[in-house]
């Protein structure tokens, strides 16, 4: 990962971003993994289907854990404690809080090695250097 | 969401005015819940993606994503679409009943996108949300 190789622009680019150590393991902030061989550590942020996903509240499952969820959509995601924002740093090195209501794509599933399309959802366009989607600038704050 | 109502629908408006009402509308106590079940071929979608995409002449451009679980979703009203017509798209990562051995030795179950392009891809799904909560169930069908 380059400058050079960020052709959406760094501003529209997230860097790192927030993790949070209730759901998830480790009040860490996580780097997002940059493609899909060069693993970066255990800690890769990756849009998957949203940020700070909980789990549902009703439906016959069981109560929200306070650990670690071995689910497709919850285990590499961005979390905080923050209500209903993530911290995260652009490439830039700006500092935005994202609304954890951004849209991301339904068909992400965290899996790499099974991604390859990426589509016009907000999360994944701030995600991927290079989808050449347009961000909407309504969205972020 | 009353305000909204009352000036949306006669059009005495300038396309400076419906601007400034939509952004009036776009407070986040607005949007509305949507939740239910989701099954194919009544099985419960387990693991799995849903969207919620304005149609053509909706007042937003707003997406509503979130995730299927154990055969439900629930998007609160801080996460759910504003009131309006949508398509929804579906995603199902079913087990394949095989698993992935990684890298590193551990092992997963292999997941794949089982429910045709007609719920997802190319869907046909369409939906009216309302103002408030909407339980909107997808029992679908092969």
């Amino acid at each position: 990962m380059t400058l050079l190789s960020i052709t959406d622009g760094t501003s529209n680019t997230i860097m790192i971003g927030e993790r949070d150590s209730y759901r998830t393991f480790a009040a860490v902030w996580v780097a997002k993994a940059w493609g899909y061989d060069d693993s970066t550590a255990s800690f890769e942020g990756r849009p998957g289907r949203g940020m700070s996903v909980p789990w549902t509240a009703a439906g016959p499952f069981p109560p929200p854990p306070t650990t670690h969820v071995f689910s497709y959509a919850q285990r590499l995601e961005w979390s905080s404690t923050h209500t209903n924002v993530v911290g995260f740093t652009f490439a830039d090195a700006s500092v935005h809080f994202l609304s954890t209501s951004v849209d991301a794509d339904p068909a992400d599933r965290w899996d790499n090695s099974q991604w390859a399309t990426h589509r016009n959802f907000t999360l994944q366009n701030l995600y991927w250097p290079q989808d050449g989607f347009v961000v909407n600038q309504g969205l972020i704050n | 969401m009353g305000l909204c109502r009352t000036f949306s629908c006669p059009l005495l408006l300038t396309v400076t005015v419906a601007a400034l009402v939509s952004w009036g509308c776009s407070s986040s106590s607005d949007r509305s819940r949507v939740h239910g079940a989701v099954r194919y071929n009544g099985e419960p979608v387990d693991d799995g993606g849903i969207a919620f995409i304005p149609e053509e002449g909706n007042t937003t451009e707003v997406r509503a994503t979130g995730i299927i679980q154990d055969g439900y979703y629930d998007l609160d009203n801080k996460h759910g679409p504003y009131p309006g017509k949508y398509r929804v798209e579906i995603y199902w990562n079913k087990k394949t009943g095989r698993t992935i051995t990684g890298k590193s030795g551990a092992t997963k179950d292999e997941r794949r996108q089982a429910l045709p392009a007609k719920y997802n891809e190319r869907t046909e799904l369409k939906v009216e949300v309302k103002p408030g909560s909407n339980r909107l169930d997808f029992d679908l069908k092969p």
